[in-house]
């Protein structure tokens, strides 16, 4: 679906996240550039997925600075979710809505085609194939995840972040997920938050984060 | 030290004032009672005023810096607790000046009344509302943003309903400068009782700012 | 090829949210039916207590918009709560720029305040067994009570949704800012109650409660980014 490369650079620059007294993890530097994978691993509890949620902007660093820029221009605070695409497994999904009408949803507010066929494309390719039509309350924990994915791609984002890549996923998922990120390469650029060593070795570079301070 | 002359200039400029007043039926020391009624309503009003002026702050500062916007929120919340102590006894002074001068304690009918009541319920919920979150930078923008959306109830109550149904402070914008007053009673309530609880307020005010700055301070080491 | 990208209007992405709304809730319809017993138990405590009793225009007016404003207080929260409670707010915020989710909202709770509104009125005027002497002129002054209502509960949901004990919380909140608009409502449903009151006067209350719900929303949507987003 995509192949046109978008012109994307993520900078993080000495953010820190801290929780009441508690610093989350404090001063990472990191950057991420199109064609780029960039692992973030750490022990439990050293802020991978608060990082994360920082970029998105879905939560305020304490300190430090976060930069997206593409096609060479600055992406302000309010315009960032355009350009990022999140699969994290404590991302909640609506119940009582299907896999397709989530998509629709996703399609709209984006802006991006959510016709039949194009939710169809996305659906075969994270495995929901003929699944689109049931609740995803009925769904299982790894189809939840794949629908995630189908989400993050819908407005096909500069930057795809990834939190666990293929927690919960089946070896057939897992390879799905390693073919999406390396077709993101090409299209623009990776973050992704793990520990597993099968994960990393996708990575161009690995950034850990050391363990929680109190 | 200014506190001390602050509250004697409040305190003796009223007991200094002749008794009684033309407008008033009641005699002795019964009217003196506004020299506390006026400038605690007004002190309430004018907390809600510097609370949502640094409201505002809080809520252009979010892309600035987390210390600021927490350091702002703390004036935001001092205003408003010295607004409700102060419509409570706004509240109280009146409530007992009425029950001397119309011989009731509260009529419903009045919207002067039912505005401090309403005045002091929207006080109480805002602090209410901030002890129910933890995170200090969303509690300073949730309750901002709670004290911008309450200026519209306000600004009805202040304009808007007085106009609606009679009232019994005269023209209801007009005691609020205690232009209805007669002898001694304006220059003494304007001139000294005034400024005199506008000192007061500004000295509770940055007490209030300085303790919770501490608290801040000290919860972070 | 690469995916075309429309910028997204306001109004679609407002009715997208809508949509959203209305398919969660009408699937899963505990919420709804909920506020909806709600609003007939209060009606059936309201007639119990009044039973044959002749009322004052003044204490039917009461009921009525006592009945109705708690109703509404039960259900107007769920639209925000609904999203911090299954956890789906996240990915709402990635998805949907903030005003669009403002507006979507919105409109739901204007769509529910107006349906507990069409069951609780007529029927509320039945168990008071009170008819307006000026019927056009009570629904006007009904419609913009709603109005009033539901712009107000809306801002607050999306603070309390955001809070600890939320449910609790939401009445606290809220309740003060709508004591203005239920002291105008109730002296306008008076009016047009009574056969002997100045026409005119409900109508002027009736632009009062109008101008109450236009300054709500103006606020509303100056605050709701800083409420919405982290």
């Amino acid at each position: 679906m995509a192949t046109g490369t978008v012109a994307v650079k993520l900078a993080v620059q000495d953010v820190c996240v801290r929780f009441g007294r508690r610093d989350v993890f404090g001063s990472v530097s990191l950057s991420v550039e199109s064609g780029g994978v960039v692992a973030v691993s750490g022990p439990n509890g050293s802020g991978k997925s608060t990082l994360l949620r920082a970029v998105c902007g879905l939560l305020t660093p304490s300190g430090g600075a976060v930069r997206l820029t593409v096609a060479d221009r600055a992406v302000p605070q309010q315009d960032v979710r355009r350009h990022i695409g999140l699969a994290a497994p404590d991302l909640g999904l609506y119940r009582s809505l299907t896999a397709a009408e989530h998509l629709q949803f996703a399609a709209q507010m984006h802006g991006v085609d959510g016709s039949i066929d194009r939710l169809r494309d996305l659906l075969t390719l994270v495995g929901l194939r003929g699944r689109g039509r049931d609740a995803v309350g009925s769904y299982s924990t790894g189809m939840r995840h794949r629908l995630r994915y189908a989400l993050a791609l819908i407005h096909e984002p500069a930057l795809l972040m990834l939190d666990e890549p293929t927690a919960n996923l089946d070896a057939e998922g897992a390879a799905v997920v390693k073919s999406i990120v390396e077709r993101q390469r090409s299209h623009g650029a990776v973050l992704m938050a793990t520990n597993e060593a099968s994960e990393t070795s996708w990575a161009d570079h690995v950034c850990v984060l050391g363990a929680a301070r109190t | 030290m200014f506190a001390t002359i602050v509250v004697g200039l409040a305190v003796a400029g009223p007991v200094r004032t002749p008794d009684g007043v033309a407008m008033f039926t009641m005699g002795g020391h019964g009217a003196k009672l506004i020299f506390f009624h006026v400038p605690c309503a007004w002190l309430a009003s004018l907390a809600y005023i510097v609370g949502a002026i640094y409201a505002v702050r809080v809520l252009v500062s979010g892309s600035k810096s987390l210390e600021v916007q927490v350091d702002l929120d703390i004036k935001a919340c001092t205003a408003m607790e010295l607004g409700l102590v102060f419509a409570l006894l706004a509240t109280v002074t009146g409530s007992i000046f009425s029950h001397n001068e119309w011989l009731t304690f509260w009529n419903w009918r009045e919207p002067r009344m039912v505005s401090i009541f309403v005045i002091l319920l929207i006080f109480a919920a805002y602090l209410v509302l901030r002890q129910a979150i933890d995170n200090p930078n969303r509690r300073a923008r949730l309750a901002a943003a709670y004290a911008l959306i309450a200026v519209v109830p306000g600004l009805f109550l202040i304009w808007v309903l007085p106009r609606m149904v009679a009232t019994l402070h005269g023209d209801a914008n007009q005691a609020v400068m205690g232009n209805n007053l007669g002898g001694m009673y304006r220059p003494v309530l304007r001139y000294l009782a005034l400024p005199a609880f506008l000192g007061l307020f500004g000295w509770m005010f940055q007490l209030g700012v300085r303790a919770k700055r501490l608290a801040v301070r000290h919860a972070a080491e | 090829m690469t995916q075309e990208r429309k910028t997204v209007g306001l109004l679609s992405g407002a009715y997208a949210v809508l949509r959203k709304e209305l398919q969660t809730e009408l699937r899963d319809r505990a919420a709804l039916n909920a506020t909806l017993l709600f609003s007939v138990a209060g009606l059936a405590i309201v007639a119990y207590g009044v039973g044959p009793a002749v009322l004052p225009a003044v204490v039917q007016s009461a009921l009525l918009w006592v009945v109705l404003f708690f109703a509404a207080f039960s259900g107007l929260a769920h639209v925000f709560t609904h999203e911090e409670e299954a956890g789906t707010s996240a990915f709402l915020r990635l998805t949907a720029d903030a005003h669009a989710v403002y507006l979507g909202k919105l409109l739901f709770n204007l769509l529910l305040t107006a349906l507990i509104a069409l069951i609780t009125v007529p029927a509320g005027l039945v168990a008071v067994s009170a008819s307006p002497d000026r019927p056009w002129m009570f629904a006007a002054v009904a419609l913009a009570g709603v109005l009033a209502l539901a712009t107000s509960a809306t801002v607050v949901a999306a603070i309390i949704a955001r809070a600890q004990g939320r449910g609790a919380l939401f009445g606290a909140v809220g309740l003060p800012l709508l004591l203005p608009v239920l002291l105008i409502a109730v002296d306008a449903t008076k009016n047009t109650l009574e056969p002997e009151m100045i026409a005119g006067l409900a109508g002027r209350e009736i632009v009062g409660l109008c101008a109450f719900a236009v300054m709500v929303i103006a606020a509303s949507w100056l605050v709701f980014p800083a409420v919405w987003e982290e």
